[in-house]
């Protein structure tokens, strides 16, 4: 029972002692620096589509454009545009899952996801989603798309 | 996030199905996983971040009252960008995660989600470490 109330005590005083470390920054105003970000190089783009979010396969080095109607596929070390997903209505992105091979290309104008096999950047299914899908996530341990 | 229909839709990425439709108690904006089976969800037009978990069963809770926020970001922490002033707290139930709402005072200019210091220059937000609204509830997916 001491043992324990101690062990109490410790966390509270931890805890304590973060409050106060977090807590000494926030009194004085910081003005951020340099970032260390710059422009490496421009990839022209093309197309007259508004844009909206833009995903990227870190190990295929592809970087995928939602451009309204369709997602533009670009090798960002290339340059060069590999492949187009099309048929698509107001697409906010597309979510590219490698490791099932499959990206999943939102449809909000028709309330729908287009399945997209990653290889061959052809659309293999659609699945029905709620109004407008938007914003999308995945989840490696239930291995499931949130949208 | 299905933004005009105030719910999300959970699709099984292996085959393509449907594995249900989580309600959300608002407009949804933005949504992100944090790699272990759990899905955090701004929902715009209540302040609010939903916390979505499980495979057959979810629990939300709501944090971070703020003014309307564009995006969040999981990296070490929750960060929360928001339109008005920031603030730093511990999501109810979750001692390792940091939620930290960041956004602009008054100026309303775009959002930063980073720099959780102190006010962004040129702007009269501060950061108000109290103001948290949160509640728990229980949903099934």
């Amino acid at each position: 029972m001491t043992h324990r109330s101690t062990g109490v005590t410790t966390v509270f005083s931890l805890g304590l002692l973060t409050v106060l470390l977090i807590g000494l920054p926030w009194a004085i105003p910081a003005i951020p620096g340099p970032s260390g970000y710059h422009l490496l190089k421009t990839i022209p783009v093309g197309g007259t589509e508004g844009w909206d979010y833009v995903t990227m396969d870190n190990a295929a080095r592809r970087l995928y454009i939602s451009r309204e109607n369709h997602i533009v596929v670009v090798n960002v070390d290339s340059g060069a545009v590999v492949g187009k997903i099309t048929g698509l209505s107001g697409t906010s992105g597309m979510l590219p899952v490698p490791d099932l091979g499959r990206g999943f290309a939102m449809s909000g104008g028709t309330s729908t996801a287009a399945i997209v096999d990653l290889k061959t950047v052809r659309k293999i299914g659609t699945v029905k989603t709620g109004k407008d899908p938007d914003s999308f996530a995945y989840d490696n341990v239930t291995k499931r798309v949130s949208s | 996030m299905n933004s005009a229909g105030s719910d999300a839709t959970a699709i099984n990425a292996a085959d393509g199905t449907v594995a249900g439709t989580i309600a959300l108690d608002g407009q949804p904006e933005f949504v992100v996983s944090d790699g272990k089976g759990k899905i955090f969800v701004n929902i715009t037009d209540k302040s609010q971040i939903v916390e979505v978990a499980g495979q057959t069963s979810s629990s939300t809770t709501t944090a971070a009252a703020s003014a309307t926020s564009p995006g969040i970001r999981l990296a070490n922490g929750l960060f929360s960008s928001c339109e008005k002033r920031s603030h730093t707290t511990p999501l109810p139930g979750f001692s390792s995660l940091i939620a930290m709402a960041i956004w602009h005072g008054s100026s309303g200019s775009s959002p930063v989600d980073e720099d959780p210091r102190g006010p962004h220059p040129g702007t009269s937000g501060g950061y108000d470490v109290g103001d948290i609204s949160s509640s728990i509830k229980r949903e099934r997916i």
